[in-house]
């Protein structure tokens, strides 16, 4: 790869806080660099940025806010290299309200983050199911989903999906101008009042009636959003279970493609690197999660 | 007595990778390429644990595996590795079943077998038969349930 081409962008999505996507976002960015791609990891967690902690970096002369604020006019200004070779961070900010990213500043992030140049950019998101976390899901290149094993969190990977999968047919459906179809869709959103289209292949059967062309299109929107899931702390079984039933969940109800399930067991030399402030990937390389790190890093490169 | 594994993988090298590392669990590993011989092989001598690599498996021997599954008694627990192991969930049977979809990781594969060993030399582990209802014990079928109930996509 060269430093013109537009970096691969994963985006590191948990949609349940405290599932470990600020921990899989360091390493996996550990990972890909000591695989020898030049690599930046980006703190998106607009107003609660914790990924430099993970490196133990404490002071970095710039943040994302100073580009955010305009107190500099290049992102280049605040990306910061680290100790490893081959790996910078840009990292996030805590000015208040900078997590309510306004649109056009939003645009402007993307746009500068697409020409960084590196071989691979990791985005670290934010909880939750806001639209600046859909959004910058939408433009990655791969989106890798983060849960735990649990109902809890699944539960919110789920409602990510679907939030995600709405948005974007939302989005292509007002640029298209079809009222009608934007009027199925708002009446999908509500399976209390609308059981009958509880599943997006219910909806494209009513849209068909309305506009096939644009059914068409959409379903072809919606093969192309292709997330990757991984279950973190994880037994075997765990994992295997978590994966089966999401993925079923998924086809059945998003009608999205799905992936094998990518797993990474619970490893207490985790908890040991986090003490010490650094990526466990530089601690204990080898450990079961740096194994299975590399597994996923496998995945992510082929 | 030392436990019993048997292995059925069709890919002689995938297949011994997982032999020399399960047999490091102090147990018997035997590994066949043929369903028919592994179904020979549980009959001579029933295992506690039967590991199904699928993938490289041909069509008709991922088809039977439901059936095989089902011939399985409820004191052998049958892991399925690979990618088919994700049509699992609605497989009834009174075997326990386990599913490894994805790379197969040896590592892990090992911990399960160890744990089913654990489980089938403390009988107190198992979780008792509820009677009159299928004999399914694919896990993922009650998380499926939850989620289903608690999302409203029933």
């Amino acid at each position: 790869m060269t430093a013109q081409s537009a970096p691969v962008i994963i985006g590191v999505i948990g949609p349940k806080g405290g599932v470990g996507k600020s921990t899989i976002s360091a390493n996996l960015s550990v990972a890909l660099a000591r695989a020898g791609a030049r690599v930046v990891a980006v703190d998106l967690d607009l107003g609660s940025a914790n990924l430099n902690v993970l490196f133990g970096m404490k002071s970095v002369s710039y943040t994302l806010d100073d580009f955010l604020l305009n107190k500099v006019q290049n992102l280049e200004d605040v990306v910061s290299p680290t100790d490893i070779p081959g790996l910078s961070l840009i990292c996030g900010g805590n000015v208040p309200g900078i997590a309510s990213l306004p649109y056009q500043r939003k645009i402007k992030l993307l746009r500068h983050l697409r020409k960084l140049p590196c071989d691979y950019m990791l985005l670290d998101l934010a909880a939750g199911v806001s639209n600046n976390v859909v959004d910058f899901a939408l433009v990655a290149t791969r989106s890798l989903l983060v849960t735990t094993p649990d109902v809890p969190s699944l539960m919110s990977l789920y409602s990510f999906l679907k939030t995600t999968v709405f948005r974007r047919m939302s989005l292509f459906l007002r640029q298209a101008g079809s009222d009608d179809l934007l009027d199925l869709l708002e009446m999908a959103r509500d399976v209390d009042r609308h059981p009958e289209l509880k599943s997006i292949e219910a909806f494209f059967d009513q849209a068909q009636r309305i506009d096939p062309e644009l059914t068409g299109k959409l379903r072809r929107i919606n093969k192309r959003f292709d997330p990757l899931t991984l279950v973190n702390r994880a037994t075997p079984a765990m994992g295997a279970n978590a994966g089966i039933t999401i993925n079923k969940l998924m086809e059945k109800f998003l009608s999205l493609r799905v992936h094998d399930i990518l797993s990474v067991r619970e490893d207490p030399a985790v908890t040991r690197a986090a003490m010490k402030l650094r990526p466990v990937l530089l601690d204990e390389p080898d450990c079961l999660f740096a194994k299975d790190i590399a597994r996923v890093v496998d995945v992510l490169m082929n | 007595m030392r436990h019993h594994v048997i292995i059925f993988s069709p890919d002689f090298v995938r297949g011994n990778i997982l032999v020399r590392r399960i047999a490091r669990e102090n147990v018997e590993v035997t590994l066949h390429d043929s369903l028919a011989a592994t179904w020979a092989a549980i009959q001579d001598r029933p295992p506690t644990v039967v590991v199904f690599d699928s993938t490289g498996s041909m069509a008709g021997e991922v088809r039977s595996l439901p059936a095989f599954a089902g011939r399985l008694s409820p004191d052998i627990s049958l892991l399925v590795l690979g990618g088919n192991a994700q049509d699992l969930t609605t497989v009834d049977c009174a075997c326990r079943i386990q599913a490894l979809p994805g790379v197969i990781d040896p590592e892990a594969i090992a911990t399960l077998v160890r744990d089913e060993c654990a489980r089938e030399t403390n009988p107190a582990s198992h979780p008792p038969a509820a009677p009159g209802t299928p004999k399914q014990t694919v896990e993922a079928v009650n998380l499926e349930e939850d989620l289903v109930a608690f999302l409203k996509l029933g």
